[in-house]
């Protein structure tokens, strides 16, 4: 079995079938995994904020939600994923308590599912908010998408 | 403040120097340094008497913070160029980095999550230190380095009470310094300062290591606490070496005040952070092979 590490904006796509692909360290920042049952493929975006406004011409698209989503969809279909048959969970966007300033993890949370929904798609199971931080993994073969809090057991989602 | 007779507290205070010794050369910077009619040529003379801390001290003078148009190669030209001061603190740079390349299983943190982790903070320390025009930003990288190396203590020193600090943490409620101080009667960041009292380093980072948790606390005109304090909230919120503690941090309001932080402050500080990370070569050069 190999672990692909989905790091801080990064996205990743797997159809192999000893890959678990996981995303570590999930603070404020929100991973997104997409499976479809019917091809065996599966991919997971490491988004860490809500908007591309504060770097109108931004290298890296994957960082933000309203520019990182799209793409990564794009990118599963062209990967032969089906939005039909596909199971899509989201783990992280921790928040700090009584800071405002720092609540970027439930801002992510709401700009991925905006995203998500201008294509239809909704999310089917997810672990976020609160203060924890998250682990995500989608394993290849079994279809199954696990979410852990940091020193507490894991949940399939 | 920590109790004078807290026993825990003296016994690991007192093995700091054998559990955390600083190398020879370092401390014979140190002392040279404190005489500001030292020599160039001493300093560089007792950089190059170690090799691998010299190569070190290159790498790091060659690092694009420093901007240089031509390759910096002997350590004369790097003394001159830099100044003893600078000098002083890439060797204890270099020389942190070694020390925080480590697991702490105790805050479930893997080796790479605390060097990532402190990496990190240290990079957002100095990208707050240059935006406020900090006159030292580069020891402000340092302080941002060190911030948790006394978690490396605590972690090889009280791994019994550490439990109990867990579950007081799990039972909720509670920031995880604050279990640590409830618990043991301190914070690692006391540790931490005790540690760099020991290498002899500045009471500026003594104090910033301090009160990094509680910067409120530090002396009023230290900005470096709330540099320290915010960049490493910031670094841990972005999910960098993010550990048992999760993000449940409290903020300084009074941090926010002295730096005048906004919003959008926030922000673009985690998007520069993310480019230095992408950028800089010191997690190539400085990592040893895992």
């Amino acid at each position: 079995m190999a672990n692909v590490r989905v790091k801080l904006a990064e996205m990743k796509f797997s159809n192999k079938l000893d890959d678990v692909l996981v995303a570590h360290g999930l603070g404020s920042c929100v991973a997104l995994a997409i499976y479809d049952s019917t091809t065996r493929i599966g991919g997971i975006i490491h988004v860490v904020m809500p908007s591309s406004d504060i770097q109108s011409q931004s290298d890296h698209p994957v960082r933000f939600a309203d520019t990182g989503i799209p793409l990564f969809l794009k990118y599963f279909m062209q990967q032969g994923g089906n939005f039909a048959s596909c199971k899509i969970c989201l783990s992280g966007g921790a928040s700090v308590a009584a800071n405002s300033m720092f609540d970027i993890g439930s801002q992510n949370v709401t700009a991925i599912k905006k995203e998500l929904s201008k294509f239809n798609l909704s999310v089917s199971a997810e672990d976020t908010g609160g203060s924890n931080g998250r682990t995500l993994s989608v394993d290849i073969k079994e279809g199954i998408i696990k979410s852990k809090i940091f020193g507490s057991s894991e949940k399939v989602l | 403040m920590v109790d004078e007779n807290n026993v825990l507290y003296n016994k690991i205070v007192n093995k700091i120097t054998e559990l955390m010794p600083l190398p020879e050369t370092i401390q014979k910077i140190i002392n040279l340094t404190k005489n500001p009619d030292t020599p160039l040529k001493k300093i560089a003379d007792a950089l190059q008497s170690d090799e691998a801390m010299a190569s070190k001290v290159l790498k790091l003078s060659n690092s694009s913070f420093y901007g240089f148009s031509k390759q910096v190669k002997t350590i004369s030209h790097a003394v001159v160029c830099l100044g003893f001061n600078t000098i002083k603190q890439m060797a204890l740079t270099a020389h942190s980095f070694s020390v925080l390349d480590t697991s702490l299983d105790t805050y479930y943190l893997d080796k790479g999550a605390m060097f990532q982790h402190s990496f990190g903070t240290a990079l957002a320390s100095r990208l707050l230190a240059t935006k406020m025009f900090y006159p030292n930003a580069e020891e402000v990288y340092l302080m941002g380095l060190l911030h948790d190396v006394g978690k490396v203590v605590l972690n090889q020193y009280a791994e019994d009470e550490f439990k109990e600090v867990i579950n007081r943490y799990n039972k909720g409620d509670i920031a995880f310094h604050d279990a640590e101080r409830e618990i043991l009667g301190f914070d690692h960041g006391e540790i931490g300062a005790a540690v760099c009292a020991k290498w002899n380093l500045s009471d500026d980072i003594v104090e910033t290591i301090k009160y990094h948790h509680r910067p409120e606390e530090a002396t009023a005109g230290n900005l470096s606490a709330h540099m320290v304090h915010l960049a490493n909230i910031i670094v841990t919120i972005m999910g960098i070496g993010i550990s048992v503690g999760g993000i449940d941090q409290k903020v300084s309001e009074k941090s926010l005040e002295a730096l005048n932080l906004k919003e959008e402050d926030i922000s673009m500080l985690m998007m520069s952070i993310m480019d230095e990370l992408e950028n800089d070569e010191t997690l190539k050069d400085f990592r040893n092979k895992e």
